[in-house]
Order: structure tokens, then C-alpha cells, then sequence
């Protein structure tokens, strides 16, 4: 027992990258996930853009007391509707209307709109409650008796729907995951079970040649990871009522062009990694560290500013604001344009850089 | 001759000394430019919103007759009550109005006043004034009454909307979903919550 004690310990040391890989990509993972959720003591702020078109004493108040528990950005109504519309950089917007301040210190209600992105689902809601709290204490600042001072119009800019439900915000991050965890790992373990069952050498000199029969197996990771991903969202439809979106084709070529970038990765984790015991440490933290900067897991806006502005580089971000354009807001074939180009560009450089290292690899053994 | 001169000359001299009492020095436009330079001075003055708002509230409490105010807002709900009742309510409403007010001021950072008509009737009087702000104008009247201690303010109409008659919406409603009483546990609630 001894023996074989010693004998694993010896295995497991000699192979100096996997050792490395092990226990350098969980201290990496465990980095961005502290540094997503705990990166700051007081915590994240949402984004509110505020279009302060009252110019009064009212407003700016108000703009002061939100400013204690959000990051306040006055702009225009344009850049606010562009911000919530299409950058998706904030979940909604304050318009204070003109003649606020006016109608406040009169002790009149006045109506607030609010601009909404639904798709950020309980980040509308926590603008709402800063609204409230706001209000709040602007009473207690102005009218210390009178309640009900600010009434909402909420207008939805994304879509039709004025909420989305909980389910719809977590099961398409988590369906991503799991199909991320299942196609990363089934790719780069098939090459490398290649390899360990000595079928590898023979494929490499099989007359289909190397990349056709790299491609066919790559092809039936890809199968399966498409018909794994349409059934988990199915089943979140089913289950938990998450909508697919109106169009059966943007979900179809989004659901394709993401399994294709993940199978992609998949390629270059086996291409990466020497062994297959590097490979376990690797994908674990390409599938984990994808993840959390995609926003499979929390919503972007909580990280801090260098994984946003890392976060374009990865694909699990384009195919989340493809689930999420097509399941939150119900956005057709035409939104889909941008997330599908940069998942088949980004699945494609990956793929080649993957395949060579592989070949590179392996043909020289 | 000399006895009457020197007579004369003592009543001017006690006429002169004589304390003259603010309300023959002042009319009421005076008065509220007075009030309302000061108030300025101390709303730009460094220092905290806490100091500010102590300061403003001394400066105002002579100003504003909150009696007349109190009796305003909530004159048919007092008909009828024990003196004790009353002169809670009216304690407490003094309190509540004039912090009411000073807070409102502080919501303008660095406020400009401009001063409009003085139109006096017999006893009473109204003030026209604007507070300027670099995006607008607000309009704030003040109904002033002379008492025996001189010129007051009885009630403050900003942008055409009464502050007594808000007031008075205000304690109608609260009265009708609960009680008289429990609207002076409203103001003990609201006037013993320290000013923010």
C-alpha cells in the first residue's frame, strides 16, 4: 500500500505543469470570483443615468441622495435611452421632469419616468427601491409630513414585457455553464483519451487525414453540445416559464454559434494542455473563469472595472447578451447579427489556434 | 422759560432713549429683506447642514407667527379641544413648521432673492419675493400681520400654493384616517426625530 502510495505521489509530482496548473488555476478562479463579488468594502453601485431636465433645487437634491448608494451620471435623455437601450450598461433611467422642483415644494405629486431595461431584472427592482429611498429622504429633507410626493412611469426600452421572472435571469447563465463544462471538457478529454488509448498515432496517419478526422470528432461534440443546450433551456421553459423568444431561428444560430466558440475552446484547452491530468486543472478554470466573466453568474455591472473591460474578450459574454437579448428581450434575427458574427469569428481563431498547437504537439512525439 | 426749555429738553432726550420697537422700525418688506439676507448668509456660511439648520430656526422663530399658522391649518380641528391639546398641537406644530420651512430653504445651495410688491392693508400686509436659482424662479409671497410685537409672517405662498392650506389638506387627511389624536402622535413622532 505503501508502495503504491509513494508510486501516485511520484506521478503526480513528476508531472511539473499539471502540478503547476493545479494549484495555480484555482487561486486564479477563486481571484476573480473574490474580486467580482468583494472587490470593493462598500460594496458595487448600479449605474443610474439621470436626465435632469427640471434644473432645479429638487432634482438636485434628489440627484445628491441617490448619489449616496448608486453612481449617478447625468446625461442626456438620448444617452440615457442609449445606455439602457443598447449598451445595456445600466438597468434603468431617471428622467426628473421639468417643473419637479416646483410642483415638489408646492407639496404636489409629481411623475418620475423611469426607463427600463427588464432584462436586468432585479437591478430594475433595486432602482426602484433606491427611487423609494430617495423620495424618502428628500421628504424627510423638504416636507416632513407629506408622503407620496413621487409617482412612477416605468417605459420599457427593450422590449414589451415590464418584468422578466428570476428563472429567466439565472437558468440561460446556468445552462451556458453546464454546457461549457460538458463540451470544454468532453473535447479536450476525447483528444487526450486519444492519445492515452494509442489510437492517436494511428489516427495521425490515417488516410482521411489528421484535421478531418480532428473536425469529425469536434463534430460530434458540437451535436451534442447543441441538443444539450436546446434541452436545458427547454426544460427551463418548461419548468420555470423562461421564454425562448419569439424567434425559433435567432435562437437556433445563437444556441449553434455558441456551442461552436465552446467546442472551439474546448479544442485549445486539449491544446494547451499536455496531459490529461492538465487538463482536469485547465478546463475547470477556462470553464470557471469563462463563467464569471461572461456574467453566467451575477450580472456584469457587480464586477469591477478590469474584468469589464476584459469581459468583450470572452465568448460566454457575446452568447449571454445573445440569450439575453433574444430570452429578456425579446429581440429577433437582427440582434442576433453582432453576438453569432463575434462567436463563429471568435470560435474560428480559436479553433485554428487549438488545432495547430494540438498537431504541433502531438505530431512531434 | 428756562424751566420749559429744560423740560423740552428732557422729554426729547427720554423720547430718543425710549426703546424703539422693531415693528415702527420696520415694515414689512424691510422685515423680510432682513429675514431673508440673513437666512442667505447663514444657507452659504460654511459649516454643517445640522449648525445651518439650528441657526436658521433661532432666525425664524421670531418671524414666523406659527400660532396664527397652526390655527390656519387646523382651525376646525382644534374647536372643541382642551386647552392642553391646543397648546401641544400649537408647541409642536411651531416646532414642525419651522423646521419644515428651514429645510426647504437649505434645498437651494446658494440661493439669490428678489423682491417684489409690499402691498399693506391696515394690519396685514403681503411680500412678493423670488428665489432665483440659475435655472429658475420660484415664486414665495408672505402674508405678514402686525401684532403687538410687530410684523409676522402668517402664512408663506410658494408658487401659488398655500403652505397653511397644504398644511391643512394635509391634517384633514390625516385626521380622517385615523384621529386628532393620533395626528399629535404623527407631530410628537415627527418633532422628536432629530432634523436631517
Amino acid at each position: 500500500m505503501l508502495a503504491v502510495f509513494r508510486k501516485d505521489l511520484r506521478l503526480f509530482f513528476r508531472d511539473r505543469s499539471a502540478l503547476l496548473l493545479s494549484l495555480l488555476m484555482p487561486v486564479l478562479v477563486i481571484t476573480i470570483i473574490a474580486q467580482a463579488l468583494f472587490h470593493d468594502d462598500s460594496g458595487p453601485k448600479l449605474l443610474v443615468p439621470v436626465v435632469n431636465e427640471d434644473g432645479g433645487p429638487v432634482a438636485t437634491t434628489f440627484e445628491k441622495l441617490l448619489a449616496e448608494h448608486a453612481t449617478v451620471r447625468e446625461v442626456t435623455r438620448a444617452e440615457a435611452e442609449r445606455l439602457v437601450r443598447d449598451a445595456n450598461d445600466a438597468a434603468a433611467a431617471m428622467v426628473f421632469p421639468q417643473g419637479l422642483s416646483k410642483r415638489y415644494l408646492q407639496g404636489r405629486p409629481s411623475e418620475i419616468e423611469l426607463l427600463t431595461d427588464p432584462a436586468a431584472g432585479s437591478d430594475v427592482e433595486a432602482v426602484k427601491v433606491l427611487l423609494l429611498l430617495m423620495d424618502k429622504e428628500a421628504g424627510a429633507l423638504a416636507d416632513p409630513f407629506a408622503e407620496d410626493k413621487i409617482t412612477l412611469r416605468e417605459r420599457n426600452l427593450t422590449g414589451h414585457r415590464l418584468a422578466v421572472n428570476a428563472f429567466e435571469q439565472r437558468v440561460p447563465g446556468f445552462a451556458l455553464m453546464f454546457v461549457l463544462m460538458a463540451v470544454v471538457f468532453g473535447t479536450a478529454l476525447t483528444m487526450h483519451d486519444e492519445r492515452d488509448w494509442g489510437t492517436l498515432s494511428r489516427l495521425l496517419v490515417a488516410p482521411g487525414g489528421f484535421m478531418r478526422i480532428l473536425l469529425g470528432k469536434l463534430g460530434a461534440r458540437f451535436v451534442v453540445g447543441v441538443v444539450q443546450m436546446v434541452l436545458l433551456l427547454a426544460w427551463g421553459h418548461w419548468m420555470f416559464g423562461v421564454s425562448l423568444g419569439s424567434s425559433p431561428w435567432a435562437f437556433l444560430l445563437l444556441t449553434m454559434a455558441s456551442v461552436f466558440a465552446i467546442v472551439a475552446a474546448g479544442m485549445l484547452v486539449a491544446g494547451v494542455a499536455r496531459t490529461r491530468e492538465q487538463t482536469l486543472p485547465l478546463g475547470l478554470s477556462v470553464v470557471m473563469g469563462l463563467s464569471a466573466l461572461g456574467g453566467c453568474w451575477w450580472p456584469q455591472w457587480v464586477q469591477p472595472d478590469w474584468m469589464k473591460d476584459l469581459a468583450p474578450a470572452v465568448l460566454t459574454t457575446w452568447a449571454m447578451q445573445g440569450l439575453n437579448d433574444l430570452i429578456l428581450r425579446d429581440r429577433g434575427l437582427q440582434a442576433m447579427a453582432l453576438p453569432v458574427g463575434v462567436l463563429v469569428l471568435y470560435g474560428a481563431a480559436t479553433l485554428g489556434l487549438g488545432l495547430w498547437l494540438f498537431r504541433v504537439r502531438h505530431s512531434a512525439r | 422759560m428756562r424751566r420749559a426749555v429744560a423740560l423740552s429738553l428732557a422729554l426729547a432726550t427720554a423720547l430718543a432713549a425710549r426703546p424703539v420697537p422693531a415693528a415702527d422700525a420696520e415694515g414689512p418688506m424691510a422685515l423680510t429683506r432682513r429675514i431673508l439676507t440673513r437666512s442667505n448668509e447663514i444657507v452659504r456660511a460654511s459649516g454643517d447642514r445640522k449648525q445651518k439648520l439650528a441657526e436658521l430656526s433661532d432666525l425664524l422663530r421670531g418671524f414666523l407667527d406659527t400660532e396664527a399658522l397652526a390655527d390656519r391649518a387646523a382651525h376646525k380641528h382644534l374647536a372643541g379641544r382642551s386647552p392642553e391639546e391646543v397648546a401641544e398641537f400649537q408647541r409642536l406644530f411651531h416646532d414642525f413648521f419651522v423646521r419644515t420651512y428651514t429645510q426647504r430653504l437649505l434645498l437651494f445651495d446658494a440661493p439669490d432673492f428678489a423682491y417684489g410688491a409690499e402691498t399693506v392693508t391696515g394690519d396685514d400686509a403681503k411680500v412678493g419675493t423670488e428665489v432665483v436659482t440659475p435655472n429658475d424662479r420660484f415664486a414665495v409671497d408672505y402674508t405678514l400681520h402686525r401684532s403687538p410685537a410687530g410684523w409676522r409672517a402668517t402664512d408663506i405662498v410658494v408658487e401659488g400654493v398655500s403652505l397653511a392650506q397644504n398644511f391643512r389638506a394635509q391634517f384633514d387627511a390625516a385626521v380622517a384616517k385615523d384621529s386628532f389624536q393620533g395626528l399629535l402622535e404623527r407631530l410628537r413622532a415627527k418633532v422628536a426625530t432629530p432634523a436631517t
